[in-house]
């Protein structure tokens, strides 16, 4: 453990040891040893929470570690700011982008580099810039203005101003979740470049088959320790999955019991406009049966959002009809589309699904608290939503230390319960579901996945928009894929491939037409993608 | 070893009051370090203030009587603030509602049993029609309320102004600008010999009870809460944002309302100068508020504390000459404290023990 155990012959680039980060409910990062050599890709692999965040914001000077040492070089170094990193060569792409939005990426970039000049600051950019983009392969124009870039793009400016910085080892925190399949593998390729240049890289995923394809050793993190440190080639999707897990995970598609039944929402002709006046979905059409579970596939930002908020009534269409059991309901409100059995479990779970200041029992009833036996008259009876509370919290097995316990002090999943209880609890006719499982440990994503599951069968209409296209493959019957905000596709979700999916979330809509619409071939199951990748 | 803040859970009662009054408690140390500064003895001082304020039986009805309208803008402004809708404008509102009920007082030629309840429900309706237009503005065009409502304060004391030197200034005053003083049924009763018009003392409690029944038990009070918490969730449950801000406007202006047909019809019995009628309750009520942490039964315990404060300054100036400023110096100094105690209950000072490698610069 002491910086001082003799000199190696070659130290490594990157050597954390013993590294722990402890936050006041949960140690992040428990004595994680970690290496990087010059050359290699080093996946660090691990579920939502594992604590791999924590980890690289240590690395970048971003957070502190508790106890433990980083040696670069073999040297121990201690960061104080992301500027030290940057100085001793670490270059961050993290989860959530920092750009700013309305300037060209030429500004970006000329913002990040030291010694950029007072006047004209971008020109002296344009020869780095060049090296660097033929060296790696990959165009970035320097004159578009960030904010009209897709989220690769914007990853590609970001990567490049790390390289500008003149970074060896090059950290990318969950870099494919913005990405197509295509768009990643493009991403591979910039990385294996890298790769041959003696640069390190610490690639950061929690999906199995990518990290199989790209990295060389593979770190796998569960609750903040490690729990393997393995070469690539010496291990399986299935170990990983394992190790990652902690146990045996079941995957794969259960059928619905029963054939889908009547058309229960039909959107027709949809379009949205954003207050700025940009149009957010284009004449969007498709329809949810009964016992039906249709997903909304594509890369974030292409109109997901929008779709439920009109169609949970918190933003208005601009033109086109939305026919809910016949009726069409284009532009009802909040309280209306509710009150015909529209549930929503939102995004954004900690803002909008639940009220974090106020108790559990109260979140568990809030949208539903004008209805008997919660409002009398317009009095609101607590022994009501008392009652209920205890119901719902033991059928949901919510972990809270009490009905009164204020819901921001639960756990991200057992918030997600409290959400699903109230929505679910009501028998509602449609469920428009987005990203329910995101950031959720797997037991929590399980019970999400069966409670899903359990309202088709009892002949809801499910909407389930997720960025996880396993999540989709596996539960849903059909596809709708989104792309600046038209429906490029729908397609079967028995049979449909990733790559195919892929396609169509990049706008690209050959699959359908090589196809001839149906989309029906052979279905890559995910673990065995990882030939598709790797070949 | 070192100390570093760490966030801690919810805070509990128990460190909330202790907050609080540690935070009081510190104003009043840095109150006594200015009465030093004027070269008076900041423990005898105190001990003349509490003599002549709390264990007197007139000085103490000159506290409560102080703290009457604090309690009722007070409590009002606890409802505005759960919803986040900050009225800083309880002063106008006060002052157009005292203007009402002078109306009614003055031309109305009402019997003398209906006089009075009249002009509390005018001062009502005058201080909530205050208060609308702000509201409006805010849920219709996103017009920020805090400046609305502090500058409806300015064209309030204008009005009063005009009013008492313009078209109902008194025959009977001479040269003075006031309006004639009002019929004996319009005086509102007070205690003996005292200025302690304990009927709106009375209301003040009924308003605080009504708030606090209001916030637990209706629906209403159910979705201030949820819009103030959290506007996306509140939107999200279907609250409908425009009714639930006008209705809460409409009861916390027209609490302020009320004060001032208090201060009107109960100390002056008549309309006086706006600087006379009202010594900036409505802004005293906003530290009322939040020194209660917006819960309205809190509001009657800290507006008895700001009234004492206000009481205070009279001893002050009296028997210790001090300038009059110096109560507004202390309310000043109470609500910067509050303020700048508050991340004492979000956080916690704790040790923490190092063991990190010394840095790249020390190595090399
Ligand atoms: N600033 C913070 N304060 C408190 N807890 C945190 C903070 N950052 C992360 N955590 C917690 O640490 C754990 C690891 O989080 P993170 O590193 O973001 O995981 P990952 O990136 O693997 O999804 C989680 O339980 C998370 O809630
Ligand atoms: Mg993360």
């Amino acid at each position: 453990m002491t910086p001082s155990s003799g000199p190696e012959p070659q130290p490594p680039l990157l050597e954390m040891r013993g590294v722990t980060k402890r936050f006041p409910n949960v140690v992040a990062n428990d004595a994680v040893d970690l290496t990087v050599a010059r050359g290699q890709v080093r996946a660090l692999l691990g579920e939502n929470g594992a604590g791999k965040t924590t980890l690289v914001h240590m690395l970048y000077g971003l957070q502190a570690p508790d106890e433990g040492a980083i040696l670069l070089h073999g040297q121990p170094t201690r960061f104080r700011s992301p500027r030290d990193a940057k100085a001793a060569g670490i270059g961050l792409v993290a989860q959530h982008f920092h750009l700013a939005r309305r300037h060209t990426v030429a500004e970006n970039l000329a913002l990040a580099l030291p010694g950029t000049p007072a006047l004209f600051p971008t020109r002296a950019l344009a020869r780095p810039v060049k090296e660097l983009t033929e060296r790696y392969g990959f165009e970035v124009d320097l004159t578009a203005r960030v904010s009209r870039l897709s989220p690769g793009e914007q990853q590609r400016v970001e990567i490049l101003k790390a390289l500008l910085q003149g970074a060896e080892l090059l950290i990318l925190d969950e870099p494919t979740s913005v990405l197509t399949p295509q768009e990643a593998h493009r991403l591979f390729a910039v990385l294996e470049r890298m790769k041959a240049d003696g640069k390190g890289v610490i690639f950061i995923s929690h999906k199995l088959d990518e990290v199989l394809a790209i990295a060389d050793r593979i770190t796998v993190l569960r609750g903040g320790r490690v729990v393997a440190d393995e070469a690539a080639a010496d291990t399986t999707a299935a170990k990983l999955a394992t190790l990652m897990v902690g146990r045996e995970v079941a995957r794969g598609r259960s059928e619905a019991s029963r054939e889908p039944g009547p058309v229960r929402l039909a959107v027709h002709d949809l379009s949205v406009h954003a207050d700025t006046g940009e149009a957010r979905l284009k004449n969007v059409t498709f329809h949810v049966r009964g016992g039906e579970i249709v997903g909304v596939a594509g890369v974030a930002g292409n109109g997901q959002a929008e779709l439920t908020q009109v169609l949970t009534g918190l933003h208005a269409p601009s033109s086109g009809s939305v026919h809910l059991d016949d009726v069409n309901v284009a532009g009802a409100s909040v309280r209306d589309l509710f009150a015909r059995g529209v549930v929503h479990i939102p995004e954004d779970r900690n803002d909008m699904g639940v009220v974090g200041a106020m108790r559990v029992a109260e979140n568990l009833v809030m949208r539903r608290h004008r209805e008997a036996p919660f409002s009398k008259g317009r009095l609101l009876d607590w022994r009501a939503v008392g009652e209920h509370a205890d119901g719902a919290i033991r059928d949901y097995a919510i972990a809270t230390s009490s009905k009164d316990t204020v819901t921001r002090q639960l756990s991200g999943g057992n918030v997600q319960k409290v959400i699903l209880a109230r929505e679910l609890g009501g028998k509602p006719g449609l469920v428009v579901a987005s990203h329910p499982t995101y950031g959720l440990d797997v037991a929590a994503t399980e019970l999400t996945h069966a409670l899903l599951r359990e309202q088709r069968d009892r002949g809801a209409a499910v909407l389930l928009v997720s960025e996880d296209l396993d999540e989709l493959l596996d539960l849903t019957d059909r596809i709708l894929v989104l792309f600046r905000g038209e429906v490029t596709g729908v397609v079967d979700a028995r049979g449909a491939s990733r790559e195919a999916i892929g396609l169509l979330m990049a706008g690209d809509r050959s699959p359908l037409e090589t196809q001839g619409g149906s989309l029906t071939s052979a279905r890559i199951d995910p673990h065995d993608g990882v030939n598709e990748v790797s070949a | 070893m070192t100390w570093k803040w760490e966030p801690r859970g919810e805070p509990t009662a128990a460190l909330v009051w202790g907050v609080s009054l540690g935070a009081v408690a510190f104003a009043m140390i840095l109150t006594g370090i200015l009465f030093a500064f004027f070269g008076v003895a900041p423990i005898p001082a105190f001990v003349t203030i509490v003599e002549r304020t709390i264990l007197d039986a007139r000085g103490l009805s000159e506290v409560v009587r102080r703290s009457i309208p604090l309690m009722l803008a007070g409590v009002g402004l606890t409802l505005a603030f759960r919803a986040r809708f900050w009225n800083i404008g309880a002063e106008g509102q006060l002052l157009i509602g005292a203007v009402a009920a002078a109306g009614v007082a003055l031309f109305s030629g009402l019997p003398a049993t209906l006089l009075l309840p009249t002009m509390f429900i005018a001062g009502f309706l005058a201080g909530a029609a205050w208060g609308l237009g702000p509201a409006l503005l805010k849920v219709r065009l996103g017009v920020n309320e805090i400046i609305t409502t502090l500058m409806l304060n300015y064209v309030a004391i204008y009005i009063v102004r005009w009013l008492i030197n313009g078209p109902w200034k008194g025959r009977s005053m001479a040269g003075f600008a006031y309006s004639d003083m009002f019929d004996p049924a319009a005086f509102i009763p007070t205690l003996g010999a005292t200025r302690l018009h304990w009927p709106t003392l009375l209301l003040a409690i009924l308003a605080a009870l009504l708030v606090t029944w209001l916030l637990a038990r209706t629906r209403f009070g159910f979705e201030v809460r949820m819009m103030g918490e959290s506007p996306e969730a509140a939107r999200y449950a279907g609250v409908d944002f425009f009714r639930t801000t006008l209705i809460l406007v409409l009861v916390s202006a027209g609490a302020a309302g009320l004060a001032g047909v208090g201060e009107v019809a109960g100390i002056h019995r008549r309309l006086v100068d706006p600087g006379s009628l009202s010594i900036g309750y409505g802004y005293t009520a906003i530290i009322v508020a939040l020194l209660a942490r917006r819960n309205p039964l809190a509001a009657l315990v800290t507006a008895l504390f700001l009234g004492w404060v206000a009481a205070s300054g009279d001893v002050m100036q009296v028997a210790l000459r001090l300038p009059s400023q110096i109560t507004g110096v202390t309310q000043g100094l109470v609500l910067l404290s509050v303020i700048g105690a508050e991340p004492l209950l979000r956080y916690k000072l704790v040790r923490v023990r190092k063991t990190q490698p010394p840095t790249a610069g020390e190595v090399a």
